[in-house]
């Protein structure tokens, strides 16, 4: 019987090595769920977020995936959303809350959290905590009032405000330090995790969002603002283990957007970046540029471009999604892109749609 | 929509009663006539312009430009619990709509906009409007319509004087005075009030989410939505002879509000507070004389607009204009007159978003006008209008206009009339502007409008009154939208809008004894459309949002005696509120009730004293999605005249 058993698991253990040798297939591809979740900003003085599933078989999007979970519509729109440890997170501004939803019902059974979150843009979880960046008030009239919500998940409270000055927008986790974008501030905040002591890491504009390669080293925007003007805008490249900006490639109008402005590639072979330009009638429009991880430059040939009203990118299944909303008082659209530009279709998503979310169990 | 068709069938009733009954001799029929505009409609026949009735400025009086309008007119305003409220006037947007006071349009020159609820009518005799392009005398943000306020020269010969005080629901407050003081030629009159309103109104919030709980809907109060307005409006007045004379008049306005949160922000964050504050100058000097075939007006104005967002002192919102208008009229003959005009304008606008090479901008519009009337019956109108603005192109626009008296009876009258309009708008300074997203090169937005028109005036024994039905085909091209450029948004022509509607309005006057009674009925269709965009949308052919396809109001006001009581109700068909078509507003219904007393005193001495609930029927609805009104409220007056 023994025998029989370290037989069958021999088994086993060959076929999964045999398996996983096939290259024939993509093993992330094969890790990617079959619905992704395109989130939607909604207005900002009217309608609120909604959320657009995108079932990759059935090739069909559905709005309103969360008021069809919940018989309710959400009160807030979502800044960002984070799917970590089989919940879904949202970050909600007016009103300003942070809740959640089960990542496989969509359901939201508890109340979200108010206290001590003031304009909450993006978070990242670890272990029982989840580190919310927050803007604490008008940052643009006092940049000291923003601050780093510390969330203990068992008690849903704010254990802790860690005061950090220069507006944080996108955070990631690595090595145990949070890495905070800043968007009134021409660094990036690192925050020890073990005791919380912050160190700072100077770019040559304000940061604003972050991508996490294989490595666990952070691709960070580099972006001009109204507030912030700065010629060298573009993305930059953080080493988390010697916390050094190793090198900057520049991008001509690279966007401001907080969220979901830069989409790597499954294997992480391209990341897309969102940027503008005016074309010929100097209308601004959105564009889509492509970063070669290997050869760590910008190709010369836009991804795409001339598409007004681009709100984020995301890659899914191999297709590149451009989120579209020209306006707030209509849908937008998610544009899909074969990986060399090749256009496939629309998809009408809710107002402002903005991000793309794939909840992995 | 019950609650109106039973107020409706209640009002005529009450109609259908009055009518069996017999009637003394009227003298008169209920003709208003433009006293504060009435050169505008000289030269624009077939234009519909509407004066509000005095009855109903006194009714109104402690109130706001909006509440008169919504009350009185089937007029669509997208308005909040009082501080903020916008004109569409046959589906145009809020900058297409001026409002006008002497020869100044005062819609913000950043936002395009006015805020009608920033007009205080207190300050005001006239109210009139006119529906559809208005090319004279309001500058060029007339494409859908325009509203005029007025005060009435009175030549005071010694002294007059009114003290008011208000008290009403959720802690309102008005206080208000005007003193006429004058020997028949020189006359000073002081208009001045104050208004606070807590505003803490009681509502069906529903947007609680207590998930633990499966509560979703909670009784909630407005926090945070104070307002406080105070103003003085003076008049300096001078008469040389009977038509001879020179007006100043000086408008300072001060409206402070905490910017109403949504029922979101409200519940969640009850606490959260915004300030905007509006400080505006307003100096209007008039010399006419009329004396001669040879009529001329010069008029000069100074404008001082300054807005302040939560107190941020340092991002400057303001602008500033020089103002100078000529005119003269030749009578050729008793149905022949011409008009020659021109307005100057300079700007200096003062934002922390512009450039700062930006210093000035000119404006300087020509027009002239001929009227001629034809064998007594038939009145024809000709406007040409140019404008010239710096580093702009603004397109040529004339007016055409007919007035035919098509019966003349001994009880009733019956004219029709026609105007064909052009109209354009000349984007804000914040559509050129604002960096970023301002764009110089914009096209200006440009207007049709074909008007139809007819009204039969009635008169028997005790019996008058009007029944006007007006048919409307407007197009407006260019309609300028802020589009989503990714880093940040910016002004573009997007869209094309058609409206066309049909618009009823009767008013009617009757006695019974001693009872004297006024009522009428107001209904509108209006189909505004968006039938191009260069925007992706689903809303294409469709109606505009904030736009209801119908609307109408009735109202009654009866006196006998000392006493008034009047009663208005009225309906607002539902209302989309974005491009989709789930976010609607539902239609609504809503009753008002005013009763007041005079008490002469003595000789010289008097007092009114009136009450006024509104929203009897405590209807839950909302004029601005996601931000709550108030249910049932009461306002208390009492007014002394002396003189």
């Amino acid at each position: 019987m023994k025998n029989k058993f370290y037989l069958l698991l021999m088994f086993l253990a060959t076929s999964v090595l045999f398996f996983s040798c096939n290259t024939g297939d993509d093993p992330e591809e094969e890790q990617e769920p079959t619905v992704a979740y395109i989130i939607n900003y909604g207005s900002y003085s009217g309608d609120k977020s909604t959320v657009t599933s995108y079932n990759s078989e059935t090739d069909a999007v559905s709005t309103d995936y969360y008021k069809t979970a919940n018989s309710v519509d959400m009160v807030s729109n979502t800044q960002y959303a984070y799917n970590f440890d089989g919940k879904i997170y949202f970050m909600g501004n007016n009103t300003d809350q942070v809740f959640w939803v089960d990542g496989v019902t969509f359901k939201q059974t508890e109340n979200g959290i108010t206290t001590d979150i003031i304009k909450p843009r993006a978070c990242a979880g670890n272990g029982i905590y989840l580190y919310v960046s927050c803007w604490g008030g008008n940052i643009w009239s006092d940049e000291t009032l923003s601050y780093i919500a510390k969330i203990n998940l068992t008690t849903k409270a704010v254990e802790k405000k860690i005061a950090l000055p220069g507006g944080p927008e996108g955070v990631v986790i690595s090595n145990n330090k949070l890495y905070a974008a800043l968007n009134y501030k021409d660094s990036v905040a690192v925050i020890n995790l073990s005791n919380d002591a912050i160190s700072y890491i100077a770019t040559p504009a304000v940061t604003s969002y972050f991508v996490k390669d294989k490595s666990d080293n952070l691709y960070v925007s580099l972006v001009s603002t109204y507030s912030d003007f700065s010629d060298k805008a573009g993305i930059g490249y953080i080493n988390t283990s010697t916390d050094k900006l190793e090198a900057t490639y520049n991008l001509e109008g690279v966007s401001s957007s907080y969220v979901n402005m830069m989409a790597p590639s499954s294997d992480f072979s391209s990341l897309f970046v969102m940027t503008s330009a005016y074309d010929a009638n100097w209308n601004l429009s959105g564009a889509v540029a492509v970063f070669d991880v290997a050869s760590k430059s910008f190709k010369t040939q836009k991804f795409v471009e001339g598409i007004s009203g681009l709100n984020g990118i995301g890659f899914y299944k191999n297709t590149v999604f451009c989120f579209v909303g020209e306006t707030v008082i209509g849908n937008g659209i998610a544009k899909a892109y074969e990986t060399d530009g090749t256009f496939i279709k629309n998809y009408e998503t809710g107002i402002s749609p903005f991000m793309l979310l794939t909840v992995t169990e | 929509m019950r609650r109106f068709i039973l107020t409706v069938f209640l009002i005529c009733i009450g109609f259908g009663v009055f009518s069996q009954t017999s009637y003394s001799l009227s003298d008169t029929i209920l003709i208003q006539e433009i006293v504060t505009v009435g050169e505008l409609k000289k030269y624009q026949s077939g234009a519909k312009i509407e004066k509000i009735p005095a009855k109903w400025m006194e009714v109104a009086n402690d109130g706001t430009l909006e509440q008169l309008l919504s009350r009185m007119l089937p007029i669509p305003l997208k308005s909040n619990a009082g501080s903020l409220s916008t004109i569409r006037l046959r589906g145009s947007s809020p900058d297409h709509t001026s409002i006008n006071f002497g020869g100044i349009n005062f819609n913000s020159l950043t936002l395009g906009q006015a805020n009608a609820s920033n007009v205080p009518l207190y300050l005001f005799d006239d109210v009139s409007v006119q529906f559809g392009s208005s090319n004279t005398g309001s500058e060029s943000s007339s494409i859908g319509g325009a509203v005029f306020l007025g005060v009435q020269n009175n030549w005071t010969d010694g002294f007059k004087a009114e003290a008011r005080i208000s008290q009403g629901s959720f802690g309102e407050q008005l206080y208000g005075t005007k003193l006429f003081l004058g020997n028949g030629k020189f006359e000073s009159v002081t208009r001045a009030y104050y208004y606070y309103k807590t505003n803490n109104f009681g509502f069906t919030n529903p947007y609680h989410r207590d998930f633990e709980n499966q509560v979703f809907e909670i009784e909630d109060t407005q926090h945070n939505a104070n307002i406080e307005n105070y103003g003085l409006l003076q008049e300096l007045n001078y008469r040389f002879a009977d038509r001879n004379f020179l007006t100043v008049k000086l408008w300072l306005e001060n409206d402070w509000h905490y910017i109403q949160q949504n029922m979101q922000t409200n519940l969640f964050q009850p606490e959260y507070k915004e300030t905007y504050e509006d400080k505006n100058l307003r100096i209007w000097a008039d010399y006419k004389n009329s004396e001669h075939k040879l009529k001329y007006k010069f008029g000069a104005g100074y404008v001082y607009d300054n807005s302040l967002y939560d107190e941020t002192q340092t991002d400057t919102i303001q602008t500033q204009r020089i103002i100078g208008e000529a005119s003269a009229e030749y009578e050729f003959s008793k149905k022949s007159w011409l008009k020659l005009g021109t307005t100057a304008t300079r700007i200096y606008p003062t934002v922390y978003a512009y450039s700062s090479e930006l210093e000035h901008e000119d404006r300087i519009d020509f027009v002239a006008a001929f009227h001629q009337q034809f064998f007594n019956k038939l009145t024809a109108t000709l406007n040409l209008r140019k404008g010239f603005v710096t580093r702009f192109e603004v397109p040529f626009t004339p007016a055409f206009g007919l007035d035919y008296l098509a019966l003349s009876k001994e009880k009733y009258v019956l004219n029709v009339s026609g105007n064909v309009a052009k109209s354009y708008r000349v984007p804000t300074f914040n559509d050129r502007f604002w960096e970023p997203g301002g764009n110089p090169d914009l096209q200006p937005e440009k207007g049709m409008n074909y008007e139809l028109g007819s009204k039969l005036s009635f008169c028997d024994d005790d019996f008058s009154g009007n029944i006007k039905l007006n048919v409307f085909y407007m197009n407006v091209d260019n309609w300028i939208l802020w589009k989503n450029g990714g880093s940040y948004w910016y002004a573009e022509n997007v869209q094309q809008v058609e409206s066309k509607g049909i618009e009823l309005m009767t008013d009617w006057t009757y006695k019974i004894g001693k009872l004297k009674t006024t009522s009428g009925l107001n209904y509108s269709f209006t189909s505004a459309q968006r039938v191009e965009s260069t925007n992706n949308t689903n809303a294409l052919n469709r109606q505009l949002e904030y736009v209801p396809l119908r609307s109408g109001n009735i109202f009654t006001s009866s006196s006998v005696g000392k006493w008034n009581f009047s009663i208005d109700g009225n309906f607002t068909a539902k209302q989309f509120t974005n491009e989709e078509e789930d976010d609607i507003l539902p239609a609504y219904f809503l009753l008002n009730l005013n009763v007041a007393y005079k008490i002469k005193i003595n000789y010289s001495n008097h007092l009114r004293v009136s009450g006024a609930l509104n929203n009897l029927l405590y209807t839950d609805y909302q004029s601005s999605f996601g931000y709550a009104m108030p249910g049932v409220s009461y306002r208390l007056s009492v007014t002394y005249n002396f003189n």
